[in-house]
């Protein structure tokens, strides 16, 4: 178990094979018709799909905003918690219970401002876990503020008229510096590769990102360009991050990929010894 | 089972899969993008998707008629419930806004059947087996033909109207 | 006062447009010399949703809606039969439907209001670039009596910037809405007379109230993070600050923003920032920060239902225990409750003055309620105050500058960096006279006594409550419930019956010899409140000795509380 590089994702044992739409709920999403997220969501059901994953098995987690309103629309083991809080709730999950598989959803909002410090300890630690972020660079839910990874110069919001006036973050650059053992970069409007990394990246061990750049046709209705200079890049992944932390800072933050990183970090667990009684433990009290 | 990964078919079970797989998904999407326009409030798109989806889910029993025309085990067909992910191209969701017109989303639907037709005419020219070619001639025939009839149906709806998406409310905010 | 008045909800979905068309009547009746006052309800999309509109109507001033409305007007009825108990429509009133956009809901229908028809989708059309909510708008002001000019005023000064053309077809469709509807009974206003002078009248929100508030006080730095519903604050004072002279800024997280504005406080700049029950629940330790090193700072919490992330878009009174309870240790501080729209700007004008005068984090309690209603009022009384930070200039002639000097007050100069001979190291440790940490029992014991004195020992006038009326039965509540009691008690004064109204806004300190006097001669006492689990009851068991008979009418959100519902339980209660 131990230094393992591979990991074996198990799927379905009941002999069951499952499509996509066994992953979605019943319930209708309130995203505005043309966002992001509905490819988003499909790719996602899709991934499950072909890892034929029993939806009982599952978990995913989020915080709050537009994106984290994503478990509610699938049929797998949902947390919406509270602001900026997903990946520590995924953590304790998975190290409590390491047989499921856990996933992360959130928005750029709720995953790098508030939830900024916990991304960074959530990439040290390295748990086993994939991590979707869905970034419109723009805080939906509260109508349209700049988040993160918006343009020092976007001036659409009230709150930042003349623009934030400070360099965005680069969530994939911090995302190496931090210990992520899988690094890639997709686009909503290219659904198939990104169900695709999300079968990787679920089977890759250790702490997965992908930044999903997903549009907000409200708030950002500019993004719909979006897919006309989105390319994919044309090498391979790198394995030792000196060049990957080289090609991402060179990158431009539009080119989806392969992966742009994966590491051979061995995953953080919990690997009790679970070798006295509670009888035992009382020895050290005697007189 | 699954096919090779270029995408080539060179088997009739395989071909079908795909078939019956599209004109199910295309159902379930209509059907997706009926409850959005419901949820929204456009109820004249809502009843537009709905209309569409029952006539894909009419494109499945055809599947259905032509793997009996085929001599292919239906149910064999039926019962493969995944065919990989490269069959699962989702329609492009940008292009669909609350206040859209019936033209913009038979335009997109045209869309969807032409992507469709592309695949079986590129499957056709990429198998080596006779039988799989002309069966997916065809299909990408059938989508043709579809496409088509989503033509006629344009010709119903007017075009364009310059306030289409102008909402006078501002956004709301929800958390 | 004896309000009487005409209300309205508009209805509509997807594009409709009925915000926009509540806010052109809002502003009409305040060109035409009326009173009004709206809030919205919207469903769970960020756009093309359900919403509705309710504007209340008068001669006289208005602070909170009526228990019914007379007049609904639906441009279509899409996902809106579950607002049926928020629209309340009276029996007796009217219904404006569009027989083209589907049937009344039942649950609507249920009222037994007449229905009318306006095919406002297809008459639209008649008008180039005719839109159905402005008919709507036209509708609705014939059948209330809304002057045209009004309107034509108001549109002019909204959409003016689309163009001739655009404005045109707006008030061609409201005068033909106007004459679409020449069948309907009217519904006006009736009782007094609409108010000519100019230059007395403004139309605001709570929230916006809030930010002049702040900004009168002195106000300077703000941190801001987005949060429903108190974003609107940060965002009217994110460009009126820059224009005084201030500052804001966006940052990470609600504990960046509390953080940031104690920074800012202790660098000598008053400061405060805005937020929700979320965040005030995220902000708690460092408050209790800002209470042990004495730093002036305001935190605004416009509550909304709670617990957790709770219903984000109505208003809810339970925030109150955090307000007064939510900090670790023996912290005491200051919390305030805004009680109407216009009483946000006076609330938190003082906020920043006790703030800085005692030298002590205090937080202002708001709602969506008021937050997100638009009024038209009368100009508010505006207020000044002598607001200084007692500050260290110099250093004592003899021994070293005593930051936490145990004064008599308690109140003890703060040095502003930059203050030759008075450099301290502010702290959230316990601390010696000096500022330096200590863990003596002598020096806690001070310590405690001083922070606590300052805000007991304070003179805070006539501003703790609002008392009203003469009673042995008195009406017992706080924010946003108050206008509602208003009415209610000025509707059984009509009627003979006489009540006290006591709505208390300094909520901490406990004030026992003020509260004393309010209530002497009291026999029973209603205690309204917006939470569930009555906290305002509780805290003013705990805080005050209270009349045997004490009754509590306490509901959370999401539907306001009525005066109707007020009279009922004060009249059953004989």
């Amino acid at each position: 178990m131990d230094g393992e590089a591979v990991k074996t994702v198990s799927p379905c044992q009941s002999g069951i094979s499952h499509e996509a739409q066994d992953y979605r709920s019943e319930v209708k999403p309130v995203w505005c018709p043309g966002c992001g997220d509905y490819s988003v969501l499909a790719a996602l059901t899709n991934a499950l799909a072909d890892l034929n994953l029993p939806p009982e098995e599952v978990a995913l987690v989020s915080g709050i905003g537009c994106s984290s309103r994503i478990p509610a629309y699938t049929n797998v083991y949902g947390f919406h918690g509270v602001h900026g809080r997903a990946l520590p709730v995924a953590t304790g999950l998975k190290l409590a219970r390491p047989d499921l598989t856990v996933l992360v959803a959130s928005g750029d909002g709720d995953g790098f401002s508030i939830g900024g410090n916990h991304f960074l300890h959530a990439c040290r630690r390295n748990v086993d876990m994939t991590y979707i972020i869905m970034d419109n660079q723009v805080y939906g839910m509260t109508k349209g503020q700049a988040s993160p990874t918006t343009d020092p110069g976007w001036t659409g919001s009230d709150l930042t008229p003349e623009g934030s006036g400070i360099n965005p973050f680069q969530p994939l650059v911090i995302a190496l510096a931090a210990g992520a053992n899988f690094i890639a970069r997709c686009f909503s409007g290219e659904p198939v590769h990104l169900a695709e990394t999300i079968v990787e990246a679920i089977k890759h061990p250790g702490f997965s990102i992908i930044q999903v750049l997903s549009p907000c046709v409200t708030f950002r209705p500019e993004q719909r360009a979006w897919k006309d200079f989105i390319r994919p890049v044309e090498d391979n992944y790198a394995t030792d991050m000196r060049s990957a932390a080289k090609r991402l800072l060179n990158d431009d933050g539009f080119t989806i990929g392969q992966v742009l990183y994966k590491g051979d970090r061995k995953a953080y667990r919990c690997q009790p010894k679970a070798d006295l009684t509670i009888a035992q433990l009382t020895e050290e009290f005697e007189l | 089972m699954n096919p090779t990964p270029q995408g080539k078919i060179d088997n009739l079970e395989d071909l079908l899969r795909y078939a019956r797989k599209f004109e199910r998904d295309a159902a379930l999407r209509y059907s997706e993008l009926a409850d959005q326009m419901e949820v929204f409030n456009n109820p004249e798109l809502a009843n537009l998707f709905r209309k569409m989806a029952v006539i894909e889910q009419m494109h499945v029993d055809d599947v259905s008629a032509l793997c009996g025309e085929l001599g292919v085990e239906e149910e064999d067909i039926a019962k493969t419930r995944w065919v990989g992910l490269e069959a699962s191209e989702a329609p492009d969701y940008s292009e669909i806004h609350y206040q859209a017109l019936p033209a913009h989303m038979i335009r997109l639907a045209m869309g969807f059947e032409q992507k469709n037709a592309e695949f079986y005419a590129n499957l056709a020219k990429g198998t080596s087996n006779d039988k799989v070619r002309e069966a997916a001639k065809r299909l990408q025939a059938e989508e043709e033909m579809h496409l088509r009839e989503l033509e006629t149906w344009l010709k119903r709806y007017p075009e364009s109207d310059p306030d289409w998406d102008y909402d006078m409310d501002p956004p709301m905010e929800l958390e | 006062m004896n309000t009487q008045s005409v209300s309205v909800v508009l209805a509509g979905s997807g594009g409709a447009g009925v915000i926009t068309a509540g806010t052109i009547l809002l502003e009409a009746a305040g060109e035409a010399g009326w009173y009004a006052y709206m809030t919205r309800s919207a469903g769970a999309q960020i756009r093309g949703g359900e919403a509705t509109a309710t504007l209340r109507f008068s001669h006289s001033p208005l602070f909170c809606q009526d228990d019914q409305s007379q007049l609904l007007v639906g441009i279509d009825w899409q996902n809106l039969g579950k607002y049926a108990k928020e629209m309340a429509l009276s029996s007796t009133g009217l219904i404006v439907t569009d027989p083209a956009q589907g049937a009344v809901p039942d649950q609507i229908l249920a009222s037994g209001a007449a229905v009318y028809n306006i095919a406002f989708k297809k008459m639209a059309r008649s008008v180039a670039g005719g839109r159905p909510n402005m008919l709507a708008v036209g509708a609705i002001a014939k059948v209330i009596g809304l002057p045209v000019e009004a309107i034509a005023a108001v549109l002019e000064k909204i959409l003016g910037y689309k163009g001739e053309a655009v404005l045109t077809s707006s008030l061609d469709a409201v005068k033909l809405g106007m004459e679409l509807a020449a069948d309907i009974p009217s519904r006006p206003v009736v009782g007094g007379v609409a108010k000519t002078e100019t230059g007395k009248r403004w139309t605001i929100t709570g929230n916006k109230g809030v930010g002049l508030g702040v900004i009168r006080g002195g106000v300077r730095y703000v941190a801001a993070y987005p949060i429903t519903p108190a974003t609107e604050i940060l965002e009217w004072l994110a460009p009126a600050l820059d224009r005084v002279g201030g500052a804001l800024v966006q940052v990470e997280d609600e504990l960046a923003s509390i953080n940031h504005i104690l920074g800012a406080s202790y660098g000598g700049v008053p400061a405060m920032t805005a937020t929700s029950g979320p965040g005030l629940a995220l902000m708690t330790e460092s408050i209790g920060l800002g209470v042990a090193a004495e730093l002036p700072v305001v935190i605004v919490n416009v509550m909304r239902g709670g617990p957790s992330t709770g219903i984000p878009t109505k208003a809810e009174q339970s925030d109150l225990n955090i307000a007064l309870h939510g900090l670790h240790g023996d912290a005491p501080h200051i919390v305030l409750g805004a009680n109407s729209v216009t009483d946000c700007i006076f609330t938190a004008q003082w906020s920043v003055h006790l703030a800085e005068t005692l030298q002590v984090p205090t937080i202002l309690l708001s709602d969506q309620g008021l937050g997100q209603a638009q009024a038209v009022v009368d100009k508010p009384r505006e207020f000044t105050f002598d607001t200084r930070r007692l500050v260290a200039e110099s250093p004592p002639m003899t021994g070293k500058y005593q930051r936490y000097q145990a004064t008599e007050s308690g109140v003890s100069e703060m040095a502003i960096p930059g203050t030759t001979g008075c450099q301290y190291t502010a702290d959230g440790l316990e601390h010696a006279e000096s500022g330096l940490p200590s863990s003596m029992e002598s020096d806690h014991l001070m310590q405690l006594k001083k922070r606590l004195r300052k805000l007991v020992t304070y003179d805070y006038g006539d501003y703790w409550a609002d008392i009203e009326g003469e009673g042995e039965v008195a009406v017992l509540t706080w924010g946003s419930c108050t206008p509602a009691a208003r009415e209610a008690l000025a509707r059984l004064k009509a009627k003979g019956q006489n009540f006290k109204l006591i709505s208390i806004g300094l909520l901490s300190p406990v004030l026992p010899d003020k509260f004393a006097q309010a209530m002497a001669g009291v026999k029973k006492v209603l205690v309204v409140e917006q939470s569930f689990s009555a906290q305002f009851l509780h805290n003013l068991k705990s805080a005050y000795p209270l009349p045997a008979e004490v009754k509590s009418f306490a509901r959370p959100g999401p539907l306001a509380i009525k005066p109707g519902e007020i009279c009922e339980q004060l009249e059953s209660w004989r």
